[in-house]
Parts: C-alpha cells; structure tokens; sequence
C-alpha cells in the first residue's frame, strides 16, 4: 500500500522514458481511414481516435509533456517562493508582513486568468503554460516555507547555532534548510499534483502544449466530440491523469515519513 | 581584593513590546529586566534563581550576547559583551540548554553536532580530534560521533549538550534550567558532571534555574530575581537558607523538599 504512490509514479516516469525511445505508432500520424479503430485491433493497443491517431502512442508520449511541465512548474515555484519563506520567516517584522502581503496578493489572482494573459501576451505555448503554473504555485512555497521556519527557529538549536557563532546565512543552509526540506518535498509533489491537472486544463482550452505534441489535456479536448459514441477515448487520458496527480500525492505523504530520521529509525 | 569579574551586568533594563492590542493603541511595553546589576566572578559557580517571568531567562541571554538591553549592559572581562569581537566572545561564553530534544538539531550526526562551535568559529584545531576529546569528557564512547540525537537518552543528549559547549573551550558556561527536562534519576547524574567540569577544567558556570535544591548544591553565590529585579544576592548559604528578604523566605518555603528520614 505504502508503494503505490512510487509505483504510480515510476508508471509515468517510465512512460515518459519509454517514449523517448519507442512507440508503437507515431502519435502525430493521421490515417483517416483508420479512425475510431476499437482497442486491440490492428496493433491499436488503445484503438485510434476521431483522425485515426494511435491513442496508447499518444497517451504514452502525453507522459513527458505532463512531467516536463511539473518539473518545470515546481522548479520555478520553489527556486521563488523557498527563499522568500525562509528569508521572510527568519527576518520577522515588516519583511515578513511584506512577503505575507505580497502572496495574498498572487493568491487572490487565479492561475488560470495568469496563463490566459501571459497566452494573450506572448502567444499560447508550453512555455507560458508552465511559466503560469510556476509562478501561480509560488505564494503556496513561499507561506509553507514561512511556517516551517518560524517552526525551526523557535528550536533551541537555532539559539545554540548563534550562541557559538553561526550567523543567518549558516543558520539557514545548515538548519533551516535541511528541517524545512521534507515539508518543502511534500509540498512540491502536491504542487507537482497541481501542475499536472493545471497543464490538463490549460492544454484543454488550448493554452498549453500545441499541436502535434501530445498532450492529456489536449487529448482530452480533441476527443470530447466522441464523447457519447467512444466514451473511453476520453476516459484514457482522463485515467492516465487522475492516476498520476494520486500516484504524487500518495508518494508526498510515504516521502514525508521516510525523511524524518526519528521516524525512519522505527519499523 | 577578589579579581576581576569574568561577567559584569551592570543596571541592565530590558524592555519587550508586545503585539498591539489594538491598532489605534501603541504596543504595551513589558520590563523583562529593571535595572539589574551582578557580578560573577572568575571561577566560581554563580546561581540565579526566581519564578518563572522573573527575567532570569532573558538575563542568560543578554550574558550570551544574543539580546541587547534597553539599557544599561552587560561586560565579559571588562568589555561590553556586543563590542568583543564573535569569535572571542562565543568561544569564551558558551550555553547549556534546558531541553536537548530541543536543543540538538534532529538532522545533524552527534559529530557534527559537537563540532559545530569550531566550524562555525573556524578554530584552528583539528575537529576530529577534539569531537572525541571532549565526548570522553561527558563520558560519552567516541562512536556516538557517527548517531544522530534520536538515538539517545535524555541524559545522553544533555552529555552531547554539554559536550558541544565544551568544544571551543570556553571559560563561562551559562546554564539555562539544565536539568528540569531530564528525568529524576538522571539529574544527579548531569550535575555531577557540571560539578566535575567546574573543577576539572577551572570553568565559571551561570546556572539559571527555578530549582533552589540545585542551586544551593552546586552555586557559591547567588541572585534572587523577582518581576525583573534584583531581590537578594550573596553567598548561596546566606542568600538560601538564611535569607535576609521575605521574598526570598517564601520562595524557599514555596519549595517542595525531599526530606531524607523523618522528621
């Protein structure tokens, strides 16, 4: 049970691997006279949608845009929010109201409304897909850093680390850093979660990932014409990822125990 | 006459503000410390003792050097303690903490821990070496380097507390309540260590606490704090057993004692 999170996430991982080096069709290759094959018929693993595109090829590439997007969203979300939490739950005072401050701000502006503009601005692409992910995700690293710095700091061996010597910066990278990072890796696999339904929705109303990159949302977007004559054309896409925002979110909570080394020390 | 003080506080006032109660009102301000003056002096184990909100935490912190008075200060060998330069003053004046739960960082192995002070210092002495010279000092084997706290006692990790401080070679050690989270058993055993060390090692030590049978056991002389001023203060044999203010009367009589034997 405590692996299914891993396993789900290896799944997709190794999809995304996997593609790199081989699929079974090309997923951009149209063949209108094998469109809407049913599963298993001709080598269609997942049968072909409305263009006669194979859809396991698709769902398969699909895997790499989705992880690319969560990397990329995560990594920008906390490269921005952890140090501003961190500096801002150690400073106190008004840097810290500022920081505060600023992230009600961004909280209060929807992600979605971010990405329409940045599409409107610089024109719709993964880039700016992942640029509004990342960006909309940083107030939620910057506050939860904040809190768990404001949690290390009250520790006594912070007052130990100043008592014999250690200023800021070395209370921050030899302390703060390393307690503050569990809650951080938590945070960013259900941030990497989020990223991933967000990349869905944005590459559904077309923001995202554009054609012929594969994509779930995009998937989910182009087969919805077929919704009631060959429902598992959306279900595929719908399934792969529904399984991988559970498969982050079951893996953040095993994460969490397994770096805490009080807690990895008992069975 | 005696030598210099080692710590000299001298009509030291430490304001706090607290959150405003209201916008419109100025934050209430709280007089942890009201002008209190005390002298400790090289080599001699010093008691400070009060209810808890009597200031003798933030006295402890002020003598570290990690607060500054409102006014008045606070001298380590004749400087005021913010002028001496960090790497003077944190070797010299180290502390002992109450809780080592607390107090150790759950991340860092024993070692690390422990060398802490000289890395963080860059004392020029080799860490391994000196890691290991000072865990046999609190009796710990030198293996205990490579755990992490976790995997300690109570009373071990107050030795790893205590062995930390003792890295850098200091000549004050003050000491905030350093046995009131350990077990009973387990105290005797702490205080006898610090009563070894201050011989051994020709230590000052500052010892805070609420605990007056600690306090007369192992101080020489001793201050008695009240709402952030100094009520009393002396020889520990006058000052807690034959106390010349009331106040101090009902602090001793406040105290459960053990008795040994019937009375």
């Amino acid at each position: 049970m405590r692996r299914t999170g891993f396993v789900l996430v290896g799944l997709v991982v190794a999809a995304g691997l996997l593609s790199l080096l081989w699929a079974p069709f090309d997923p951009a290759r149209v063949e209108p006279g094998g469109a809407l094959l049913p599963p298993l018929r001709d080598g269609h693993l997942l049968g072909t949608d409305g263009l006669g595109r194979d859809v396991f090829s698709q769902v398969l590439v699909g895997a790499r845009a989705t992880l690319a997007v969560g990397v990329a969203a995560v990594l920008i979300a906390s490269v921005l929010g952890v140090p501003l939490g961190v500096a801002a739950g150690m400073a106190g005072g008004w840097p810290s109201e500022l920081v505060m401050r600023t992230t009600d701000l961004m909280l209060a502006f929807p992600a979605l409304l971010l990405a329409l503009v940045l599409a409107a601005a610089f024109g719709a692409s993964a880039v700016t897909g992942i640029v509004a992910v990342g960006i909309s995700s940083v107030p939620v690293f910057a506050r939860v850093s904040r809190a768990a710095t404001l949690q290390v700091m009250a520790q006594e061996y912070v007052t130990a680390a100043r008592a014999c010597g250690r200023r800021a910066p070395g209370v921050a990278v030899r302390h703060v850093l390393p307690n503050v990072a569990p809650v951080l890796l938590v945070q960013a696999t259900v941030a990497f979660a989020i990223a991933v339904t967000a990349e869905a929705a944005l590459s559904y109303l077309g923001l995202g990932v554009q054609a012929p990159t594969p994509s779930w949302g995009r998937m989910l977007h182009e087969n919805q014409a077929y919704l009631f004559t060959n429902p598992e054309l959306v279900c595929w896409p719908a399934l792969a990822i529904g399984l991988t925002v559970l498969g982050f979110n079951l893996a953040g909570d095993v994460l969490a125990d397994r770096l805490d080394p009080a807690r990895r020390a008992r069975p | 006459m005696s030598p210099r003080p080692v710590i000299q506080v001298r009509e030291v006032v430490r304001e706090y503000r607290r959150p405003r109660g209201s916008p419109f009102r100025p934050r209430p301000v709280v007089r942890a410390l009201d002008g209190v003056s005390l002298a400790v002096r090289p080599g001699e184990a010093y008691g400070i003792v009060g209810e808890s909100g009597s200031g003798k935490s933030t006295l402890s912190r002020l003598i570290l050097g990690l607060d500054r008075p409102t006014s008045g200060r606070v001298e380590f060998d004749g400087r005021p303690v913010l002028e001496v330069p960090a790497r003077e003053l944190r070797s010299a004046v180290q502390p002992v903490f109450q809780d080592p739960r607390s107090s150790l960082d759950p991340r860092m192995r024993v070692g690390a821990i422990v060398a802490e002070p000289l890395e963080a210092l860059r004392l020029p002495v080799d860490r391994a070496e000196r890691v290991a010279e000072v865990l046999e000092t609190v009796r710990l084997p030198a293996a205990a380097a490579g755990r992490y706290p976790h995997e300690f006692s109570g009373g071990q990790r107050q030795r790893i507390a205590i062995a930390r401080a003792l890295a850098p070679r200091p000549r004050v050690l003050v000491a905030d309540e350093p046995t009131s989270a350990l077990d009973v058993g387990v105290r005797a055993q702490i205080v006898n260590l610090l009563l070894d060390l201050l011989g051994r090692l020709e230590l000052t030590l500052v010892l805070v606490s609420h605990d007056l049978a600690l306090v007369r056991h192992v101080t020489e002389r001793t201050a008695v704090l009240r709402g952030g001023r100094l009520v009393e203060e002396g020889p520990t044999r006058t000052v807690l057993v034959d106390p010349a203010e009331e106040y101090t009367a009902r602090l001793i009589a406040a105290t459960p004692t053990v008795s040994w034997g019937r009375r």
